[in-house]
């Protein structure tokens, strides 16, 4: 047996395993295993990467079964590249926990379950990047919402539990909401294999409403605004590694299944306006979220705003992408290069903020006036993850901007352009009110640190990775040239 | 009217009943109930789908997704009830309300 | 990858200040003036090299169709060299400076930072790559604006950032507008769009977008605004970036932009030079003015500043070759003359808190060679031969009057005549009796007076070897020359 040709099943296997071993092995042990499967998952993620990097994409059958009966994951540059940021991040995110989990009161409510929850939560995103199949996607996406909500109340505390509950109806009216799409989808097409249903699927009534469902239902699990309201309060009040994993990699999840449907699955103009109503919400969410991250007055419910934010980034890709292939190219790269980036930067971001917290013992932002002296290397995090939220060279949020707004102009549809230049100011605004704060002169009362906290250097990591992301663009390029959405649109790297 | 329309009219008046209950209803196991009739809607529906082929032997597909379904919808019950128990007795309310006080039930 | 050492060494400097912490402060000043003295080996070698022919490139392929990639020519070297070695000087002044001054590792680090951005400025070798460094080049200079964490710091920068992105959202719109209208286009001498020249209307708006986003930071009236306010950083900081690195990054765009984007051939028959002239024009005589008036001695800096920008602006906006030349070389000569000024202004602030013109009687006979230093740098400015700012202006006026534009002689005459009228009162105020109760003749620190006087020797220097190659001068008619068709007068 060759490991290398079972490399999208030993994705999933992996994580899995590490979640099932972590909770046997107990609160001692559960992080170095965690540590090791995140290791593990890196590797093989790479290898994956390459391995599509060199062939193309391809159908892995689960057992040898094949669709229609049986489950097909698709490796392609999409999910590569989703599994290998889900694998950086990921790894920073279990060695900051080991640290975070240690430092806070080890008899705390759940805390002994976090890894085990963690590794199901990255197991289930694995899946989710490769299924091929629709009806899997509700599954995958159903393991990650709980695995999620248990995630966000594991302290126990009365507004984690609210902003739990909050999350898990979300979850689950989108999850119900999605299941009876693909119920409706299955009796018009008869198949819930992607690549068959965009063979299969001609203008029906029942199908396009089905696929409506589809896409609105993930539109509320990706907190696209208006359906962003349980987003802000569950990120902000999750422990800080949860909060870094819900806001830079969860939230990816249902975008990538919404660029599936609607760029893969539905051939151009399907859902008629569905692209430009998605545009225009992408438009209101970057504005609105801005504008409510400016007037917060806790430093977690800041970030998360700005997560409401850039996610509107994301959704411009679907009015753009009707413009020939040229574009699309554009377009889809641009996108992929966005959700990298601010993968990388948010989760640093997430990860600085908390330790702000845990520093200053609480999260209010006009008492962490003069924060930079204490704690420079954190404040260097933040601003680092602005130079990403704004779009600045040489940042990745830069080179998405560039290649979106190129998408824009040579389409004709100038005014997605005029979007992506706004949202960099007003991501401006807000992130330089919370360095401006950290940088003011005056006495930061912080606690000391007690003894050399190294976890502070991993959120440096993170955005400075997401700051240098333009050189591996030409990457990110090349992997989005061997998506299946490129591939059979013709376009040839 | 075959019995696949009254199986999908059935799922339809759950699916409708159960969407009204979980954004309407504020008691947080009213809503958790409510999302299972969501999911017992749409299983109706997916039921009645497995008659549809014209060979005598129903389409298997639909009855794995309904099966599978049931599974992820207990799980997520599970989870749903035992933040629930959690919630009311750390706060002692039963709805997300901020401004109800504790104990009162609705 | 030689041609990448100037943007490396510096960034490189920096990463190892910010690691070495606030408390080493040796080892911080020797690391730093290792990377500056190094660094400007490397460009002096890189200037020898292109005067032989030999012009350096190196390119990163980074988007799609699009590389990263800086080229070693002479007219990007004028603005590289004076950028390193007044980092060089200025950091000799600034270690005297911060002595006691708090977070000096953030401080230095960003420094060094800002000199790689303005290195890559000067050597991007197409409008993409100069934009990435001019946004981290806002984005490095920012920490410096607000070092001291004071409110009055903090909304400084604040405006600062509100026009440096607002330009910078301005360029990025014209340069990708620029590459999806004309595919990459690589800076060439005469111009790089014949082959989209049709475009008029397209090319007119770009224009205006791109000289907008580096009229920002070259304080082109009415975007200006930022300039005065920035003052309150420390005086290395108003020394190096608000006269050398930060202001000349915007004009030396502009001189690309007109001279190797467009060409002066379009640019004129676009009628977007003649524009950009005017507004320059008009900036030069504001500029002027308002600094007659300022009693703040770092204001009426700036705002001389502002017109002294505006003078290399329009020299390059007149479309002839000798009064392109003359405005690179006044970049060069502006450079050492202002950075005198305000080391000056510094050291009269730090060493006797003197910070306006009328606290000035007796710092003359306190600080003679201090301010002796400055006389020279203010005659120099108001373009008394035979110092450095004759030769520029000389080359400018002349530009102008053969460029059939003989009203801009008459605006570099009126501005000569105001330089006088806003630098002389200083001086003369300086020369009454006051009361510095310390011996006459105490000047400061030394590691801040050589660096003043090693400047104000300059200033002298750059315009008696006006005519000597491998002066400013020379250099700017050489540099220039291949954009008007290769003529070297």
């Amino acid at each position: 047996m060759n490991v290398v040709h079972h490399l999208p099943a030993l994705l999933v296997i992996t994580p899995l395993v590490g979640a099932c071993v972590a909770f046997v092995a107990g609160r001692r042990v559960a992080p170095h295993v965690a540590l090791a499967t995140a290791t593990a998952d890196v590797v093989l993620a790479v290898l994956f990467a390459a391995r599509v990097l060199a062939e193309g994409p391809f159908r892995y059958r689960i057992g040898g079964w094949g669709a229609p009966m049986g489950i097909d994951l698709v490796a392609d540059g999409m999910a590569a590249l989703f599994i290998v940021l889900t694998s950086i991040v990921g790894l920073v995110v279990t060695v900051y926990a080991s640290g975070y989990f240690r430092s806070t009161d080890p008899t705390a409510y759940g805390h002994g379950l976090f890894w085990t929850l963690w590794l199901f939560m990255w197991t289930s995103l694995n899946g989710l990047f490769l299924t091929g199949d629709v009806f899997n996607v509700y599954v995958c996406i159903e393991l990650v919402g709980i695995s999620a909500v248990a995630l966000v109340t594991i302290s126990g505390g009365p507004d984690a539990l609210r902003a739990g509950m909050r999350y898990l109806f979300a979850s689950m009216l989108g999850a119900m909401t999605y299941l009876l799409g693909v119920a409706l989808l299955y009796a018009s097409a008869g198949a819930v294999d992607m690549a068959t249903l965009s063979e299969r699927l001609v203008p029906d009534t029942t199908a396009a409403t089905g696929l409506a469902l589809m896409v609105a239902a993930l539109v509320l699990k990706t907190a696209l605004v208006p359906a962003h309201f349980w987003l802000p309060t569950a990120h902000a009040s999750a422990p800080t590694p949860v909060s870094a994993a819900l806001s830079a990699l969860v939230v990816k999840g249902s975008y990538f299944v919404v660029l599936r449907l609607m760029l893969d699955v539905m051939p151009d103009g399907y859902l008629p306006g569905a692209a430009t109503l998605l545009g225009v919400l992408g438009a209101a969410a970057i504005v609105w979220g801005s504008v409510q991250a400016l007037v917060q007055t806790r430093i977690k419910l800041l970030v998360a705003y700005s997560t409401v934010a850039q996610i509107g980034y994301l959704f411009l890709v679907f009015p753009l992408a009707r413009n020939g292939r040229d574009v699309l190219a554009l377009a889809l790269t641009g996108a992929l290069v966005h959700a990298t980036a601010h993968g990388l930067a948010k989760g640093g971001l997430f990860l600085a903020a908390g330790g702000l917290i845990t520093r200053f013992g609480h999260d209010r932002l006009a008492e962490m006036r003069g924060a930079a002296r204490a704690v420079p290397v954190l404040t260097f995090a933040v601003a680092l993850s602005g130079v990403t939220m704004m779009g600045l060279p040489p940042s990745g949020g830069f080179a998405a901007k560039w290649l979106l707004i190129s998408a824009a102009l040579t389409s004709g549809e100038w005014w997605w352009a005029v979007v992506l230049v706004v949202g960099g100011l007003l991501a401006a605004a807000y992130m330089f009110r919370l360095v401006a704060i950290l940088i003011a002169d005056a006495p930061a009362e912080t606690a000391p640190a007690p003894k050399p906290v190294r976890t502070e250097w991993l959120p440096l990591a993170l955005t400075a990775a997401a700051v240098l992301l333009l050189f591996a663009v030409p990457l990110i390029s090349d992997l989005a040239a061997a998506s299946t959405t490129l591939q059979s649109a013709g376009v040839t790297p | 009217m075959t019995t696949y329309d009254v199986y999908v009219a059935g799922g339809a008046v759950l699916f409708a009943l159960g969407t009204y209950g979980l954004l309407e209803r504020s008691h947080l196991v009213h809503k958790v109930i409510a999302a299972n009739f969501m999911g017992s809607g749409i299983f109706l529906v997916l039921i009645g789908l497995a008659n549809r082929t014209p060979t005598p032997e129903p389409d298997p597909v639909p009855q794995a997704m309904v099966l599978t379904g049931i599974v992820v919808t207990v799980a997520m019950t599970a989870l749903g009830l035992a933040i629930v128990k959690r919630y009311f007795s750390e706060t002692g309310r039963t709805t997300l309300d901020a401004d109800e006080k504790p104990g009162e039930r609705r | 990858m030689t041609v990448w050492l100037p943007v490396l060494l510096p960034a490189l400097t920096g990463v190892v200040t910010f690691a070495l912490g606030d408390r080493r402060g040796t080892a911080r000043a020797a690391v730093n003036l290792v990377g500056a003295i190094v660094s400007s080996v490397v460009v002096v070698s890189l200037v020898i090299k292109s005067y032989a022919g030999e012009v350096l490139s190196h390119a990163v392929p980074t988007l799609p169709g699009l590389d990263f990639g800086v080229h070693a020519d002479l007219l990007g070297l004028l603005f590289s060299a004076v950028a390193t070695v007044l980092w060089g000087v200025t950091l000799v002044y600034a270690i005297g400076y911060m002595d006691h001054a708090r977070d000096r590792a953030r401080f230095f680090g960003f420094f060094a930072w800002c000199i790689a951005a303005a290195n890559g400025v000067a050597l991007a070798a197409d409008p993409i790559t100069l934009f990435i460094f001019y946004e981290i080049l806002s984005l490095t200079t920012y920490p410096l604006v607000v070092h001291s964490g004071s409110s009055e710091a903090i909304a400084a920068g604040r405006k600062y950032l509100f026009y440096a992105l607002g330009g910078g959202a301005a360029l990025l719109v014209g340069v990708t507008w620029l590459t999806v209208l004309a595919g990459p286009v690589p800076f060439t001498p005469g111009g790089a769009l014949a082959s989209v020249s049709g475009h008029t209307t397209e090319l007119r708006i770009i224009f205006g977008l791109l000289a907008a986003g580096f009229g920002v930071k070259a304080a082109l009236v009415p975007l200006h605004g930022w300039l005065p306010g920035a003052m309150v950083a420390p005086a290395p900081v108003s020394s190096l970036l608000h006269a050398v690195a930060v202001v000349k990054a915007g004009v030396f765009g502009m001189i690309r932009l007109v001279n190797e984007l467009y060409g002066p051939e379009l640019s004129s028959a676009l009628g977007v030079a003649q524009a950009l002239a005017v507004l320059a024009a008009f900036g030069i005589i504001f500029g002027s003015v308002v600094a007659l008036r300022q009693e703040d001695l770092k204001r009426r800096l700036a705002y001389s500043t502002v017109a002294q920008l505006s003078y290399i602006t329009l020299g390059t906006a007149l479309c002839s070759p000798l009064a392109a030349a003359g405005a690179l070389a006044h970049l060069a000569h502006h450079a050492v003359m202002k950075i005198t000024m305000f080391f000056t202004a510094g050291s009269l602030a730090e060493t006797l808190h003197v910070k306006k013109v009328s606290a000035l009687p007796g710092v003359a006979r306190r600080m003679p060679v201090t301010m002796t230093s400055f006389a020279v740098a203010a005659f120099a400015l108001a373009g008394i031969p035979p110092l450095a700012g004759f030769a520029s202006k000389w080359l400018l006026g002349v530009g102008a009057a053969e460029g059939g534009a003989p009203w801009a002689l008459l605006v570099y005459v009126a501005s000569g005549a105001l330089a006088i009228g806003y630098m002389v009162p200083i001086l003369i105020a300086s020369l009454r009796p006051g009361d510095h109760p310390e011996a006459a003749g105490t000047e400061s620190d030394p590691r801040m007076l050589w660096p003043i006087v090693t400047v104000a020797a300059l200033s002298i220097i750059f315009g008696l070897t006006a005519g000597l190659p491998g002066s400013p001068a020379h250099w700017a008619l050489t540099a220039i020359a291949p954009s008007f068709g290769g003529l070297m007068p």
